[in-house]
């Protein structure tokens, strides 16, 4: 890394404080670099289904620093316990939704492309036909 | 003799927008001259708050002797009108960012901008007069044809642009988080990608942070929604995009932030970063573009990072106090030396073939 602090070239620094690599490529970083929309769409659709869905697994729950922290982060942990069967049966119906809309919209999206490429197959043969005359 | 009108010419006019502002700065500095002087625009592009501000383009009525300023940013009906105005005619160049970074994004506003830097070219021979933003600004103008302009920075007012939004402020504060900034309109150019992969990585070394990105992410959606879904991949929390900000709200913002960043691989000049200057936030920014031409002398400029450096750094800037002592004041020249600019006397002198003696 090349690094200017203040107008001064310091980049001997910043290679002492090189840290390691980052891991394997994101989902999301496909869409940069796909070229044009029609390949960012189908790259998004299909991203679609699973990302669609609502994440049931248990999360960290965030903690402020000190002990004020530690004592509220317990607390929200404990909480969470009681909240959780009524959040699940929620969540488990809004991943059916989800999942019942992201099957449409990539049949409906499907479809349109199947009709516009018959129609495109149509526009061909009859400029064709007309060119022939 | 009839003095003569110093108008402007817009592709539209907005809050929050540096080209805007620059704008209602000169005509300010004309009117102050005894000119007549007036904003025009297309009306579509104006923000509701400004509509009393500017006049439509079908109200110009500048005649030879009068002086017509062009703000060129992209194509806009502005650019037809000025070809066949009859005054003095100066383009001044801000950059259109090139096209390359909106393809697969917004193919049609990539067209745009490719006929935007497609035109320039001649439109610069065509007037008397070229000015640009930065050095930066005027080699892209040449490279893309067009003449060796004439830089004119973009101008800074020494008054505080608005009072801090406090509410938001108090709702916000929270001093056991290092805050990092970022402030533009949400555009691939601004590499917010970047940003994103740099926090996360900052984030499992330090865990008490948090991320504001302020910016209008109406300029390019489908970017807008990628980075959204990366912020969900990189499974990190307290990354806020804040969309669009008030003068007031972006007060706030900078007064609660410890560390400004800009990712931007492609900036005409990058007024944020002098912002965050003036509020006094350490600036981290790519070395690219105007950019470097804003900063001078002060902040932090870096090059060919991965996020793993990126973080490092910011580290580095958000908890070294010998370090953050010195950039604040490097910062604090930097910003002493824009302000003190003598931006008329400039002016006068980039006017005075156009001018009355």
């Amino acid at each position: 890394m090349k690094l200017i602090i203040n107008g001064s070239d310091r980049s001997g620094e910043a290679a002492a404080a090189q840290p390691a690599a980052g891991g394997a490529p994101l989902a999301a970083q496909r869409l940069q670099s796909t070229g044009d929309e029609a390949a960012f769409h189908e790259e998004l659709l299909r991203q679609l289904p699973a990302r669609s869905v609502v994440q049931l697994e248990p999360f960290a729950v965030p903690r402020s620093p000190g002990q004020v922290g530690g004592l509220l982060a317990a607390f929200k942990t404990r909480v969470w316990r009681f909240l959780r069967f009524q959040h699940e049966h929620v969540t488990t119906q809004q991943n059916n939704i989800n999942q019942l809309l992201a099957a449409t919209l990539e049949s409906q999206h499907r479809a349109h492309q199947h009709e516009c490429a018959a129609l495109r197959r149509r526009i061909e043969e009859l400029e064709r036909k007309l060119d022939a005359r | 003799m009839k003095a003569p009108r110093l108008d402007q010419l817009l592709a539209g006019y907005a809050d929050g927008d540096a080209i805007s502002r620059q704008a209602a700065i000169l005509r300010d500095i004309f009117r102050r001259w005894g000119f007549v002087s007036e904003i025009f625009t297309d009306l579509a592009h104006v923000s509701p708050t400004l509509r009393h501000d500017c006049r439509p383009f079908g109200d110009y009525a500048g005649g030879a002797g009068d002086v017509a300023l062009y703000h060129f940013g992209t194509t806009s009906p502005a650019a037809a009108l000025f070809e066949r105005v009859a005054a003095h005619k100066i383009l001044i160049y801000h950059n259109v960012t090139p096209p390359e970074f909106f393809r697969g994004y917004d193919d049609a506003l990539a067209a745009h901008l490719a006929a935007a830097r497609a035109a320039v070219a001649q439109l610069a021979h065509s007037s008397a007069a070229v000015w640009a933003d930065s050095r930066f600004d005027a080699d892209d103008l040449v490279a893309l044809g067009g003449p060796r302009a004439q830089v004119f920075p973009l101008m800074f007012t020494p008054e505080a642009e608005a009072a801090p939004n406090a509410a938001l402020q108090a709702s916000l504060a929270a001093p056991a988080l290092t805050t990092f900034l970022c402030v533009g309109r949400i555009a691939p150019n601004k590499c917010v990608e970047d940003l994103l992969e740099a926090f996360a990585c900052y984030r499992r070394r330090q865990p008490y942070c948090r991320l504001f990105i302020i910016g209008s992410e109406r300029s390019c959606p489908r970017y807008f929604t990628m980075l959204k879904l990366l912020a969900a991949d990189l499974a990190t929390p307290n990354i806020c995009f804040t969309g669009f900000a008030s003068a007031g709200d972006l007060e706030a913002y900078y007064r609660l932030a410890d560390v400004f960043l800009s990712c931007s691989a492609h900036e005409g000049f990058g007024a944020p970063v002098v912002e965050a200057m003036r509020h006094g936030v350490p600036v981290i920014a790519r070395n690219a573009g105007g950019t470097t031409e804003a900063l001078g002398n002060a902040g932090v400029m870096y090059a060919d990072a991965t996020p793993a450096e990126l973080a490092a750094l910011m580290e580095r800037v958000a908890s070294d106090q010998n370090l953050r002592a010195d950039i604040l004041a490097a910062q604090q020249r930097r910003v002493g030396e824009i302000l003190a600019r003598p931006v008329e006397q400039e002016l006068r002198a980039l006017l005075a073939a156009f001018l009355p003696a």
